[in-house]
């Protein structure tokens, strides 16, 4: 590549940079110049110098920052001992946007911000231009772009068809018609709260608890000393079984608080829930004080998730959530349905996307089940032994300490049978299901040709068992920690592996196939 | 195939100057905060001590495990990586989901004429697809080659 043809960002952002330091330096100036009154000739000679060194960074930044913006591409080079080199097609460009602070006001600057689909911090950013280069800059870009949706049909599904989309609703935004696909009634949110199983006030609790003990630490022993000295005598009058029934009440009172607490949530964010369709759009409105709307582009969609916990599924409800590219305001994810019967999910799911939930899913391999309990049990006597270090007295001599462990230790063994139960996989043509949880559970439906990248790892614990890991990379954003496939065995983690890969190119080259008609 | 050779170099002299930072540090920590705590014990310097050995050690063996471990292969439609020594990994990138490319070289990769390969998809773990200890020019013809894969992909 020619050097000729890069171009350098506005000499006016030096000038900004150091603009931009100065409310930074005023507070350890100020410190400096009150102590030290005898050094004020040293401090002048030590803030030169450092001023200097500051001016040379920041022009070493504006020379050595060079960018070039061409029909194809947008490749910026920047670094002055650390080279780096980026380069952003641009058809991958999600959006263009232009930002100016106050003091880029007064200077003529904008920022002008490449933004993509990877990454937020990974994108391409113009850190400073002057604001005619900057509205030329991103006239062109997007003009190119304009360009480049007429060009692209179906294959490329994560952006043209969204801008495209975005273009139609907002020129005619009564041309698409909405045909209401699912409403939650208002009798069910009281059963949905009802069976919701969040224990929010647990963390109100802790907030609580936390704010008042750091600021009323001392009023609060108090407390407790007043209470010692009036139960002095009466503690040995109050017998075990009493203090039972108080625990008892009080975890009775506390899950009852919780789920009153949880149907009040629930009727506020999911009063009046409706669920429309467009063209290839779902759009969702809810809420009792605050309406909230939000979009979802169905060829957008990188992930569905159908939840439940025990006592749903035991009445036969679930919710769905659908998981798209992008960290919008949801973080990606919007919950399509709440709280409905299987069946009217089901029923609703075939506008949106056909997918056809197995019946019987396959099992990871078993010695997950050893694997769990032994990483369970390593972790509780890490905990207890930090626990032990931290407390005055040896916790190990003390019986409830002991009974605790013991009975966290003996629930440890059917969890984790349990977990391995009713966790299970299943691949078809063009999804992938992951099934997993106990309390809380949940079906992750992955479609094939969303698949980013895939890995298969092993650890040397799970080397040595004969285990491995496949990870299942989507551009989903809210759930990137567990669609994955823990705990297989080796030969069905390749062979899964092999699957994917191939269908993915199969699939791919049947998106290519329909583009070409 | 495999990275050059050279890059152990850069590790073990990345690897070296993190010890060497750590071993800093960590005497800082002792002489202001550790030394005024009565319940500790140690004698001032032996926490840097066993981090600087250990750190040494290090790094002049570590390097030479992940270079066994580091492997690339970039074929017609994807490009294979294969990593990591105590965790390794397998991973397969689709070129066509490439959105993005740096390449990057740090002071270290200049001494070697070295330089990494950074790709960006719309996925969210995949910051780590890194290809580090490639000849400058050869990173910038795989790094054309990428570019050119991307656009005839979509248009």
């Amino acid at each position: 590549m020619d050097n000729v043809h890069f171009s350098r960002l506005s000499p006016l952002t030096i000038l900004l940079r150091i603009l931009q330091r100065i409310p930074g330096l005023v507070i350890p100036v100020y410190f400096i110049y009150t102590q030290n009154d005898k050094t004020e000739f040293y401090f002048l000679i030590i803030s030169i110098f450092l001023g200097l060194i500051f001016f040379s960074f920041y022009l070493f930044d504006f020379i050595f920052y060079k960018y070039l913006i061409t029909d194809k591409e947008v490749v910026i080079k920047q670094g002055v001992i650390a080279k780096k080199e980026r380069v952003i097609p641009i058809e991958k460009i999600q959006n263009i946007a232009m930002e100016q602070t106050f003091l880029m006001k007064l200077l003529g600057l904008c920022v002008l911000k490449i933004e993509t689909a990877g990454d937020t911090s990974m994108e391409g950013e113009l850190n400073c231009v002057s604001l005619k280069k900057g509205n030329e800059l991103s006239d062109y870009l997007k003009n190119l772009k304009h360009n480049f949706e007429q060009t692209v049909t179906l294959a490329d599904e994560s952006i043209a068809n969204e801008l495209e989309e975005d273009k139609v609703n907002t020129q005619n935004p009564t041309q698409d018609e909405e045909t209401l696909i699912f409403e939650l009634p208002t009798n069910q949110l009281l059963l949905f709260g009802l069976i919701n199983l969040r224990l929010t006030l647990l963390p109100i609790i802790f907030w609580i608890f936390g704010i008042v003990s750091t600021y009323a630490n001392t009023y609060i022993k108090e407390i407790i000393d007043r209470i010692e000295d009036t139960f002095e005598g009466v503690g040995n009058q109050i017998s075990n079984i009493e203090i039972a029934l108080y625990i008892v009440a009080s975890i009775i009172l506390f899950v009852i608080s919780s789920v009153v607490i949880d149907i009040i949530f629930t009727f506020n964010t999911y009063y009046n829930f409706k669920l429309t369709k467009s063209k290839n759009k779902l759009y969702t409105s809810r809420g009792l004080l605050n309406t909230i709307k939000g979009a979802i582009p169905i060829n957008k969609l990188q992930m569905i998730v159908l939840k439940t916990n025990v006592l749903k599924e035991y009445l036969g409800f679930y919710g769905l959530r659908l998981e798209t590219a992008g960290g919008g305001r949801f973080n990606g994810a919007e919950i399509a349905i709440p709280f409905a019967k299987l069946e009217l999910i089901l029923d609703t799911l075939k506008h949106i996307l056909p997918i056809e939930f197995p019946d019987d899913y396959l099992k990871i391999s078993k010695k997950s089940i050893a694997r769990n309990i032994f990483k369970q049990i390593v972790t509780l006597i890490i905990i207890a032994f930090f626990l032990n270090y931290f407390s005055d007295k040896n916790l190990f001599y003390n019986l409830y300490f002991d009974l605790v462990l013991g009975f966290i230790t003996v629930l440890i063994f059917p969890f984790a049978f349990l977990s391995w139960k009713n966790k299970g996989y299943k691949i078809t043509e063009r999804q992938v299901f992951i099934k997993v949880g106990v309390v809380y559970k949940s079906v992750k439906v992955i479609p094939i040709n969303k698949i980013q990248t895939l890995s298969i790892s092993q650890s040397i614990w799970t080397r040595f068992l004969g285990l491995a890991k496949v990870t299942i990379d989507t551009a989903a954003t809210s759930n990137q920690f567990d669609a994955g496939l823990r705990d297989l065995d080796i030969e069905s983690a390749n062979e899964i592996f092999d699957i994917l890969s191939k269908s993915f190119y199969k699939l791919s080259k049947e998106a290519k196939h329909i583009e070409k008609i | 195939m495999k990275l050059n050779p050279d890059v152990k170099g850069v590790w073990v002299f990345g690897n070296i100057v993190r010890t060497i930072f750590w071993t800093i540090l960590t005497f800082i920590i002792d002489l202001f905060v550790l030394k005024n705590i009565d319940s500790y014990r140690l004698d001032l310097g032996v926490i840097s001590g066993i981090i600087f050995i250990s750190g040494l050690l290090v790094s002049f063996v570590f390097p030479h495990f992940k270079y066994k471990y580091f492997e690339f292969e970039l074929q017609d439609e994807e490009l294979f990586l294969s990593r990591g020594v105590f965790i390794h990994t397998n991973t397969f990138i689709p070129l066509a989901r490439i959105q993005h490319i740096d390449l990057e070289q740090s002071i270290l990769d200049r001494m070697y004429g070295l330089s990494k390969i950074v790709v960006h998809t719309a996925g969210t773990r995949s910051d780590e697809l890194t290809i580090p200890g490639l000849p400058l020019h050869y990173a910038e013809e795989v790094r054309d080659f990428l570019r050119k894969f991307i656009k005839e992909d979509v248009v």
